[in-house]
């Protein structure tokens, strides 16, 4: 093949058939991230970051006169009818301030639950034992309008910050050796800014209520709240 | 001459390392692949090149070439990994390619414009070359590497990566011509 043309053409099928015979595979763009072995600290970091960044949600103090608890069956409808239009108030995590309130969160509810529920049956799931200090963390997040039956720490562990809602202090609890997922927002921060979703195939269930300023969401595989007797 | 701007023992962090190796991580996929002459086994490759390399990220010196350091965790994978095949061989070639060579026919002209058989013939004239012409072709063709980038890959004179890519792609093209002659 002397031929200057023909020797390009054939340089031209070749590069093209090495490139198409020597594709990298999908894999090689997160083989870094795969084999980078963060995750073996990843529960220790977790649990050191969730237990100094988040806050609790339980009030010691307890009112003379008990706000009345609401109870209700999580409605989508209810979400779906409020149009965000600014947060007020965000939760108790500094990097809350800087979320846009014009976008709201859309927490993975199942994401969560199955994060949580491994730590509840780890070894390092810490009891909420330090009432003094989360009472005070409650009162300046929340307020004194909530307060936490005798024996609620022991029952429940936590406080815990997950990054599938930011804005929000996390608990879990044990009910017939299943795991409860308590989530504490502003009552105001969920109306305006946050969107629940479960996927209709979780087998969860979500409630929601409210006491005070605080709202409460449960996470269950229960056909009922189990923890919400803690909550007065 | 002793290295300027070196600071001992700076390294790098895991951070630092997974973020440099992804970044090269294609060129380094390419040397295996070339290497190999296989680039099903070169994903694997670099899986314990980043292994082996992360344990000593303390001894890289950021402020030298990454990509060339790396180069070097990838040869001596697959240098080990040559010594292991050697261990277990009982042919004394591919069987595929004994077969395709018994079946090369005499004169088919038109078997080169058949795609399938076109690519067929390549990567047999592929695993013909030797493994670091083979690499520093491929390493030229698929990542546009330069002559220096591929030499340092390589711990390669730059003329000498300049020849390798030139004679592999006249063999290339010669065994292409000669398979359907």
């Amino acid at each position: 093949m002397k031929d200057p043309a023909e020797t390009d053409a054939l340089d031209h099928r070749i590069d093209a058939a090495l490139r198409r015979r020597f594709e990298p595979p999908a894999s090689l763009d997160t083989l870094a991230t795969r084999l980078a072995p963060a995750p073996r600290r990843l529960w220790p970091r977790f649990l050191l970051v969730a237990c100094a960044a988040a806050l609790v949600l339980f009030f010691v103090l307890r009112r003379e006169d008990p706000a009345p608890v609401r109870i209700e069956r999580f409605s989508p409808e209810r979400l779906a009818r409020i149009e965000p239009f600014q947060c007020p108030s965000v939760g108790p995590l500094e990097e809350a301030r800087e979320l846009d309130p014009a976008r709201p969160q859309a927490p993975d509810l199942l994401a969560l639950y199955r994060t949580m529920d491994a730590c509840q049956r780890s070894t390092e799931a810490v009891a909420c034992e330090e009432n003094d200090e989360l009472v005070a963390r409650l009162r300046a997040s929340y307020g004194p309008e909530v307060s936490l039956a005798a024996g609620a720490s022991g029952l429940l562990h936590g406080p815990f910050a997950s990054a599938e809602w930011p804005t929000a202090t996390i608990l879990t609890g044990s009910s017939e050796d299943l795991t409860t997922v308590l989530v504490a927002e502003r009552d105001a921060t969920l109306d305006c800014c946050v969107r629940l979703r479960l996927a209709e195939s979780s087998g969860l269930n979500v409630f929601t209520w409210s006491v005070g300023d605080l709202a409460l969401t449960e996470i269950s595989p229960h056909d009922e709240p189990r923890f919400l007797q803690l909550f007065e | 001459m002793a290295q300027s701007g070196q600071t001992p023992g700076a390294g790098l962090t895991a951070q630092e390392f997974s973020a440099r190796f992804q970044a090269a991580a294609r060129v380094l996929w390419t040397l295996a692949a070339g290497l190999l002459g296989d680039p099903s086994e070169a994903e694997d490759v670099c899986q314990e090149a980043f292994l082996a390399a992360h344990e000593k990220r303390s001894q890289f010196d950021p402020a030298t070439n990454f990509q060339a350091w790396m180069g070097r965790f990838v040869r001596n994978v697959v240098a080990n990994e040559r010594r292991k095949r050697a261990r277990r061989r009982t042919e004394p070639d591919d069987p595929f390619v004994l077969d395709e060579r018994r079946e090369a026919p005499a004169h088919v002209p038109e078997r080169l414009f058949d795609p399938e058989d076109f690519d067929e013939r390549l990567l047999a004239g592929l695993r013909a070359l030797g493994e670091v012409p083979r690499a520093c072709l491929l390493l030229r063709v698929l990542r546009e590497q330069s002559y220096a980038e591929i030499a340092a890959l390589l711990d390669l004179p730059e003329g000498t990566a300049m020849s390798h890519v030139h004679r592999a792609r006249a063999a290339l093209r010669a065994h292409l011509q000669e398979s359907v002659r």
